[in-house]
């Protein structure tokens, strides 16, 4: 039964790429072709095939891929910023045919000039179903932009209108042209070309379903999504500075502390972000310096929702879910003790870790990961756990009423006890506000449930009692500016079109691949999985190596 | 927002209004009539004067036949085909009904004579079941399909993961939902306190949460927020509390006993307008939804699902003389 299947397939590959590759006349051949071979399906005609459209929906993608538009025909990949397990980010800019950039611009002017492009793109179609049918698509691409107004708006009109410029900015000389980072998901297996689709990602499902919906000036904003060539390319608006580099540049090549009103603004703009996040439900999970971007313009933006889920209305617990969440050093107490059901409290924990590191340039607790065993259990985090202890101390049940509760309780009784030391591991990082040392502990409690949250934490004296208000820039009063992202120009083949260039993440990569093979089906999530190696590799390399670390959990 | 539908892309982007829905409709009619003018033909065997022939009839395209939005055949025959999937796999029925409305959303674009109605089930299933963070594996999820419709799903996978990215281009990425069992949970809570103080009895319950469950063959998704549907469910419940439901069926119960003046003075009922008037809802899109549902409940009592599984095996497999 299934033979006459099987030759469907074998002349399924054709039939599908010929829409993608032909232009107008011959498109509209096939379209006439299709006619008839319904109609004779239909008809009394016996055909000696099965109808290889059912099984391929043939008719149907041959009118989709018509009408898409490509993500190169909008964008000019310039290169790329950074690779991991979950696929690759490219620096972009605008097609300059295709607006935003030209002189007369308003908001509008991306549509304007979407016009031609449209006509451009379209294969001439006599039929009044494909006129509609692009109308149909263009008035969804106006809402489409219409949706992303508020962030783009603004730096649309600081690009275009000179006035804008030369009212606040002086340190621009020249226009800026607007960038945006294209995320492009790899979707399974490494490799050259995809063959086949292999569904996306739970990562992201998750990004694209929560990015879609959030909108908030502290997170980065979707521009749009371009489903192309099998895989999931997110286009954001681009943020010249991420946390990690920031903290890199006041580290290297000696320490010099970020000035403490720059932390200040830092901290309040993520907590606002984190708190926006949880109002609405959502958990990210993955929070550490490397996902906090920050704009030229000093405003920090919240990135990479991968990991992030919604924690309203559960069908699956957490742990079901993901067994392994947050990136090793930033991983909460009670993850560590292998909580089944945790709350947004794990986010404040982390971003804890992102204060103290901003104070002391280091990650505060650079713990090792244990690898996993043979058994694919999950692995108690011993060392991780001990560099917590050092500096907070052991805690009790005094402090934790539940810690006994945790499933990893008995491992905690085994470490020696240790005093809390976090006042002195903040003077000796230089520290010198009492109030920042309050937040630091409130952040930092060991209990979930006292432990401080987003929305408290924005009222926290640190912020509020402070002779210098929170600023909307944080890089209000330097002197000095920050290194631009580093891009790698010598590979802009987003689409894979050209032979591969090989590039200097790939050690990384390996060592991504074999811990995600190591788990297989386990449901452990890759992503934290790979940074921990690469965090991992990098404690192991004694910090000599403190370079390729940092690339490496740049993911 | 995913934290509000007040907030959300459900609400300001796959919202519609009664008159816009229509209009997308007709783009969609007018496409179905420029692909497929040739109608359908069916093959019927029928007796006459005791010899059996069968007769070719052509099934125009301007026939009601096969049209999502006219075809009420077609539209529960939709919802048995996610229950039944979902039932196979114990799939919790809050992602069945995220992938009913992927479903119905897909199928406003989109006609069911150029896609595989079955994939477009199985497809959605998964792609809802991800988005509700319980996803199934796609082998497992195939091979369950495949056992329920194994001359319309294609052994390979790939098949499926290729849908869901036409899929997600027509859904344009807007994934999250919000449902009404949300809102029913909270007005529950909010009836059962005084002034109201109604406590609906465990049965009343799942009545409600079973007529919400039918609700998604209904366009009402598409028009109206999900409290509005809740309401109007909630109405329907009591309206018919302990009115013998077994012999007539629900659409008549329901009519009956929402034309019957007595009902209205009960005293849970009396509490329940009572709420209704003093939560502000918009009692049109309430009455919309009930009269809806009633509809649909008249549809189902003629439901022929011989007929429609004819038809689409007539549209999507070769004739079977040519195997």
């Amino acid at each position: 039964m299934y033979n006459g299947k099987d030759r469907a397939q074998n002349s399924y590959q054709p039939m599908y790429q010929r829409p993608m590759q032909v232009q107008g006349q011959q498109q509209a051949q096939s379209f006439v072709g299709k006619k008839n071979t319904i109609g004779s399906v239909h008809g009394k005609a016996p055909m000696l095939m099965a109808n290889n459209d059912v099984f391929t929906i043939g008719p149907y993608k041959a009118r989709k891929d018509r009408m898409r538009v490509s993500v190169l025909e909008k964008y000019e990949v310039i290169g790329y910023i950074a690779a991991g397990t979950y696929g690759k980010v490219y620096k972009a800019k605008r097609q300059i045919n295709s607006g935003t950039n030209s002189a007369n611009g308003s908001s509008l002017n991306g549509t304007n000039a979407k016009i031609p492009q449209f006509d451009s793109t379209q294969p001439k179609s006599s039929s009044s179903m494909d006129m509609q049918a692009n109308t149909n698509a263009l008035r969804r691409n106006l809402l489409k932009d219409e949706g992303v107004t508020p962030g783009r708006i603004r730096t649309t009109r600081e690009d275009v209108s000179p006035h804008y410029n030369s009212q606040k900015q002086t340190l621009i000389k020249k226009p800026l042209t607007v960038f945006y980072a294209i995320k492009k998901f790899k979707t399974e297996k490494d490799g050259v070309e995809q063959l086949h689709y292999t569904g996306i990602s739970q990562s992201a499902c998750r990004e694209m379903a929560l990015c879609r919906e959030l909108h908030n000036k502290h997170l980065t904003t979707l521009v749009e999504i371009f489903l192309e060539r099998k895989c999931v390319h997110m286009v954001y608006e681009y943020a010249e500075h991420d946390l990690l580099q920031i903290i890199h540049f006041h580290s290297h090549p000696e320490k010099r502390m970020i000035p403490p009103r720059m932390v200040r603004s830092i901290m309040w703009q993520l907590l606002d972000g984190v708190s926006y996040l949880h109002q609405n439900w959502v958990l990210h999970r993955d929070l550490k310096p490397a996902n906090i971007m920050v704009t030229i313009d000093g405003c920090v933006k919240i990135g990479d929702l991968g990991l992030a889920r919604k924690f309203h209305n559960m069908l699956q617990t957490l742990y079901t879910g993901d067994k392994v969440v947050v990136t090793i050093w930033y991983r909460a107490p009670e993850l560590l003790l292998g909580a089944r059901h945790y709350t947004p409290a794990v986010d404040l924990w982390s971003v804890g870790c992102i204060f103290a590191e901003l104070i002391g340039l280091q990650p505060i607790f650079k713990g090792e990961e244990a690898k996993l065993d043979s058994k694919k259990t999950v692995p108690f985090q011993v060392n991780q756990l001990q560099r917590i202890l050092e500096v907070l101390g052991t805690p009790d049940q005094k402090i934790w009423p539940y810690l006994e509760k945790y499933p990893e309780y008995d491992q905690i009784t085994k470490f020696p006890k240790y005093r809390d030391n976090l006042a002195t591991w903040y003077h000796s990082a230089g520290g010198r506000d009492k109030h920042a040392l309050s937040l630091l502990y409130h952040l930092l409690n060991y209990d979930p449930i006292k432990r401080i949250d987003a929305f408290n934490a924005l009222e926290h004296k640190y912020f509020t009692e402070s002779d210098i208000p929170v600023s909307e820039n944080v890089f209000e009063g330097l002197t000095y500016k920050y290194p631009a992202r580093r891009i790698h120009t010598n590979d802009n083949d987003i689409m894979n079109l050209g032979s591969r260039t090989k590039n200097n993440t790939q050690a990384s990569g390996i060592t991504a691949g074999a811990a995600a093979n190591a788990l297989g089906g386990l449901g452990v999530n890759r992503r934290i999985l790979a940074a921990a190696a690469a965090a991992a590799a990098a404690v192991s390399g004694n910090n000599a190596s403190d370079e390729p670390s940092r690339k490496k959990n740049r993911r | 927002m995913s934290g509000s539908f007040w907030t959300s892309t459900q609400r300001h982007h796959w919202q519609y209004t009664k008159a816009s829905l229509a209009k997308e409709r007709q783009k969609l009619w007018l496409l179905e009539c420029q692909l497929f003018p040739q109608g359908l033909n069916i093959v019927m065997d029928s007796k006459q004067n005791g010899i059996e022939q069968s007769i070719t009839k052509n099934i125009p395209i301007t026939h009601r036949d096969l049209h999502y939005d006219k075809d009420y055949n077609l539209r529960i025959y939709c919802y048995f085909l996610i229950m039944k999937l979902g039932r196979r796999l114990n799939i919790r029925q809050y992602a069945l009904a995220t992938a009913h409305i992927y479903l119905s959303r897909f199928l406003i674009k989109a006609s069911v004579r150029e896609i595989n109605l079955y994939m477009l089930v199985t497809t959605c299933v998964y792609l809802a079941c991800k988005v509700e963070e319980c996803p199934q594996y796609i082998r497992t999820l195939v091979s369950a399909a495949r056992t329920l419709w194994p001359e319309f799903i294609p052994p390979d996978p790939t098949k499926v993961t290729e849908f869901e990215f036409y899929l997600l281009e027509e859904l344009e990425s807007y994934l999250i939902v919000h449902h009404p069992y949300q809102s029913l949970k909270q007005i529950v809570q909010v009836l059962k306190q005084p002034p109201f103080q109604i406590t609906l009895s465990s049965d009343d319950l799942q009545n409600c949460w079973s007529l919400i469950n039918d609700s998604y063959i209904n366009d009402v998704h598409l028009l109206y927020p999900p409290h509005i549907i809740a309401v109007a469910c909630l109405f329907i419940t009591i309206s018919i509390h302990g009115k013998p439901t077994k012999g007539s069926s629900l659409a008549s119960a329901a009519s009956e006993a929402i034309r019957d003046p007595k009902n209205s003075s009960s005293p849970v009922q009396i509490a329940f307008n009572r709420f209704m008037a003093e939560s502000l809802v918009d009692l049109e899109e309430v009455m919309d939804t009930i009269q809806e549902q009633i509809t649909l409940y008249d549809h189902w009592d003629k439901y022929h699902e011989q007929w429609i599984k004819f038809l689409l095996h007539t549209l999507y497999l070769r004739p079977a003389s040519a195997i």
